[in-house]
């Protein structure tokens, strides 16, 4: 049987590699896909605290936090298109300033 | 016992491999045969007796081929695009159920490789996991008509999901599980599922074409825009190995309708298991029949009808089995 | 146990190949890598089906939304990074990660926690279990997920909605010329 502690221990690994991504890479794609690790770091965890506790909650947060991922991605990546057919590159830089 | 179970597992896999390619190989002869009496023509006939050895000359040829690889292209990616492909098409079978379990030296044997409790939803899974080989083997060739192939798959493909996966819930909510053989036994009782959901039939039908990449909707590899699509630049066993997927997510989405709606292996007087592989068959002739009598879309008809028809007409389905189920109506 | 370690070793190597892959593309394997890693912990972890939602909808449409958009953006050109002036910001990242990603990771090891119980409740996890725990007391997320859904759908719509012809903002590399 799988120790929930060590569970929680790669969650917080997976979540900090998330949060080393978002911070050193300046292509918004590979940022964003390290925000979802860190998204996925959060639902291992939850789902491992739902099997200790026998608490369905923490399943439903899972639950929660794949469906925010997919509304974030749609939302997310629009935006990364739109941006790139105003700017034709890939820089998070180049959107220092929010204006179109 | 243990032991026993694993030899059995081993047994089955194995077989189902093999049922598989067989199927692969001769529905591709079925295929070049028909397409052959539909265009007044006939077919290849030439190796073994009426052709039933072309698939082993093909096969041979295939073996033989030159490995190419573009000077471009990213090598592992390139490489491990159609094992996905493959591996993928394969899985999907696991969990579907060829027959009723039989009994052999007092042991019961399911027919099928697992029997889980989200059959359904793990053979959903695999499949949406198939379409990485073909975006993958069109990004890795480093060629435009093998990257438009390859974005042309992942939209149409994700566009077509969506109305297959509600198209198959009123199914689920019907039944009340989604277990495969379960859904199998309760058409049993209750008759084929496709009287009451011949809509979403009809739907999953539709979707299930666009999702194996088959005319109508082989917009992926339009030969007469793209070249081969995102299989362009592919030759010898990688080629064959897109090819093969192909054909086996034809058996296995055909399987699934089988399973779904017409009552799986169920039937008078035949054996169980005749009576999967007749009707898988009967599908497999109408995808091979739609081939040669309809013209392709155009894509962005292909879109429109997937977003603006199909994608509606699920979901309002999908809502008047829910009010039907719960008794609203 | 051996299980564990394999496949946390899979989830830590897939999430360290999405920060130091060179090509989007490779980042976005690597992170199919982690998540399926991911679906198998859930198995493990007695919660079938959120396995199963974990590679429809992250694996199955999420990661090729993903790809779709990384080969429509990056298509035909090397897509090197531009040369970047953040090693400070870089080496600051790092030592807070590890200090604090360390830091959760002791303390989570070390806590003495619960052990995972043995003798689940009926339906804990399956289809049935989530459907009547989302439908009962825990409805109103099922409701602010739908809510969120349907909002980033129309707002999908509404950024990407068709505009006049705006003259594109002129490249970079013209700007600075």
């Amino acid at each position: 049987m799988i120790p929930l502690n060590w569970i929680v221990g790669l969650g917080a690994a997976l979540f900090a590699i998330g949060a080393v991504g978002v911070m050193v890479r300046k292509n918004p794609l590979i940022m964003f896909m390290a925000a979802e690790m860190m998204w996925n770091a959060a639902a291992l965890v939850f789902v491992a605290y739902a099997r200790s506790f026998h608490a369905m909650s923490g399943q439903v947060m899972a639950f929660i936090i794949i469906g925010t991922a997919a509304a974030e991605v749609g939302i997310g990546l629009a935006i990364i298109v739109s941006v790139y057919h105003h700017r034709h590159r890939l820089d998070i830089d180049e959107v220092s300033q929010l204006k179109g | 016992m243990i032991v026993l179970q694993v030899v059995l597992l081993i047994i089955k896999i194995v077989l189902l491999i093999a049922i598989l390619m067989g199927g692969f190989a001769y529905t591709m002869l079925l295929e070049r045969r028909l397409l052959g009496f539909f265009q007044l023509r006939l077919g290849p006939n030439r190796v073994g007796p009426g052709g039933l050895l072309q698939p082993v000359a093909d096969g041979l040829k295939m073996v033989l081929k030159e490995d190419l690889m573009p000077a471009g292209a990213d090598p592992f990616v390139y490489r491990l695009a159609p094992v996905i492909a493959l591996f993928t098409a394969l899985c999907v079978d696991a969990v579907i159920p060829f027959g009723a379990p039989i009994h052999v030296f007092g042991l019961t044997v399911n027919l099928d490789i697992a029997n889980p409790s989200i059959g359904l939803l793990i053979a959903f899974a695999f499949s949406s996991l198939g379409v990485y080989g073909l975006v993958l083997g069109g990004w890795a060739s480093q060629n435009k008509y093998s990257l438009l192939g390859g974005i042309r798959a992942s939209a149409q493909i994700i566009s077509y999901e969506l109305a297959m996966g509600l198209s198959v819930m009123g199914v689920l909510m019907m039944t009340g599980t989604a277990n495969l053989e379960g859904i199998v036994l309760y058409q049993k009782h209750h008759g084929w599922l496709f009287f009451p959901q011949i809509i979403a039939f009809i739907i999953y039908f539709i979707t299930a074409v666009a999702e194996t990449n088959r005319t109508p909707f082989d917009l992926p590899e339009a030969e007469s825009e793209l070249v081969a699509g995102y299989h362009t630049e592919y030759s010898g066993m990688r080629f064959a190995s897109y090819y093969i997927a192909e054909y086996i997510n034809m058996i296995t989405v055909s399987g699934i309708a089988v399973t779904l709606f017409f009552g799986g292996w169920l039937g008078p007087w035949l054996p169980p298991i005749i009576w999967f592989f007749i009707k898988v068959a009967i599908f497999l002739f109408i995808f091979i029949w739609i081939r040669a009598t309809l013209p392709r879309f155009r894509y962005d008809r292909l879109m429109n009808f997937g977003w603006k028809v199909l994608l509606p007409a699920a979901l309002i389905y999908f809502l008047g089995t829910a009010a039907f189920v719960s008794g609203l109506i | 146990m051996i299980g564990f370690v394999i496949l946390a070793i899979i989830a830590l190597g897939g999430g360290i190949g999405v920060i130091v892959a060179r090509q989007p593309v490779h980042s976005a394997l690597f992170l199919i890598m982690n998540i399926l890693a991911l679906a198998i912990f859930y198995i493990l972890l007695s919660a079938e089906f959120l396995a199963a939602a974990q590679v429809i909808v992250y694996a199955g449409a999420i990661m090729v939304l993903f790809l779709f958009v990384v080969t429509l953006l990056t298509a035909g050109k090397d897509d090197r990074e531009p040369k970047e002036n953040l090693a400070g910001q870089r080496l600051t990242a790092g030592i807070l990660a590890v200090l604090v990603g360390g830091g959760l990771a002791v303390v989570g090891v070390l806590y003495p926690s619960r052990a995972i119980g043995l003798g689940l409740p009926h339906n804990f996890g399956n289809l049935r279990g989530m459907g009547v725990t989302l439908w009962g007391p825990d409805f109103i997320y099922l409701a602010a997920v739908a809510l969120m859904l349907l909002t980033a759908a129309v707002g999908v719509l509404v950024l990407n909605r068709p505009r006049r012809q705006v003259k594109p903002a002129p490249r970079l590399e013209e700007r600075e010329s």
